[in-house]
């Protein structure tokens, strides 16, 4: 049974901007050669990590959404796995009606402030927890 | 007879709230997610995430957020997965 799966993973800053393109290629590769569609690639860039890893204080983060059988997602996981310059990945099954889940991501990218209505309720959650 | 029983109960009642207050905590917390049904818990949205975890990186219980069982459960989760992909710190303590 197909479902949709996404993959967020992280690639090491060093390796540069083809470098990092490689990557996703590969991946995408990978999905397809195992019958994965709708495949979508968000590219984060470069973000402070929230700990180091390794040497690294910054990495690439790239998410990837993908509809496929739980068997692309092992075939992915393997590969990203075994990258050397793939520092973190982490594979989630996305929950049914769950599409504007990703605007979260996306946000993210673009730096933009979650929407008035949700800072709003944080601030209150706030004061609530002092 | 029983109009005698409640009469003499009442000053009772009355005496028994002089003593320790025990309802005089405040307004009872309503989950806000239930409350704003369109938030999505995302382990990506590490912006909002934040403001559950301490300054040193812990999750704050629910009896603070306020949160319901199940919404302070996908919060755990989520930041959990947060931490894994370094969009939250474990802790703020090293280095």
């Amino acid at each position: 049974m197909s479902r949709r799966y996404e993959v967020l993973f992280v690639v090491r800053p060093d390796i540069g901007d083809a470098g990092v393109k490689d990557e996703i290629e590969r991946a995408q590769r990978i999905l397809e050669q195992h019958g994965a569609t709708a495949v979508q690639v968000h590219d984060w860039g470069l973000r402070d990590l929230a700990y180091r890893i390794e040497t690294y204080h910054r990495g690439w983060y790239v998410l990837i959404e993908y509809d496929s059988t739980p068997r692309a997602v092992t075939e992915l996981e393997r590969a990203l796995k075994l990258s050397e310059h793939v520092l973190r990945f982490m594979s989630v099954r996305q929950s049914e009606g769950a599409g504007p889940i990703l605007d979260g991501g996306q946000s993210i990218t673009d730096e933009t402030p979650a929407d008035p209505l949700a800072e709003d309720i944080l601030s209150e959650a706030e004061e609530g927890e002092v | 007879m029983a109009g005698d029983r409640k009469g003499g109960g009442e000053p009772r009642r009355d005496r028994g709230s002089t003593g320790p207050r025990r309802r005089a905590i405040g307004r009872r917390k309503v989950c806000r997610f239930c409350a704003e049904k369109q938030i999505r818990i995302d382990y990506k949205d590490w912006r909002t995430l934040g403001h559950f975890v301490t300054e040193r990186g812990k999750i704050i219980p629910r009896r603070i957020t306020g949160a319901c069982a199940r919404h302070q459960r996908r919060l755990t989760t989520a930041i959990k997965r947060a931490r894994v992909v370094a969009l939250l710190p474990y802790t703020t303590a090293y280095d």
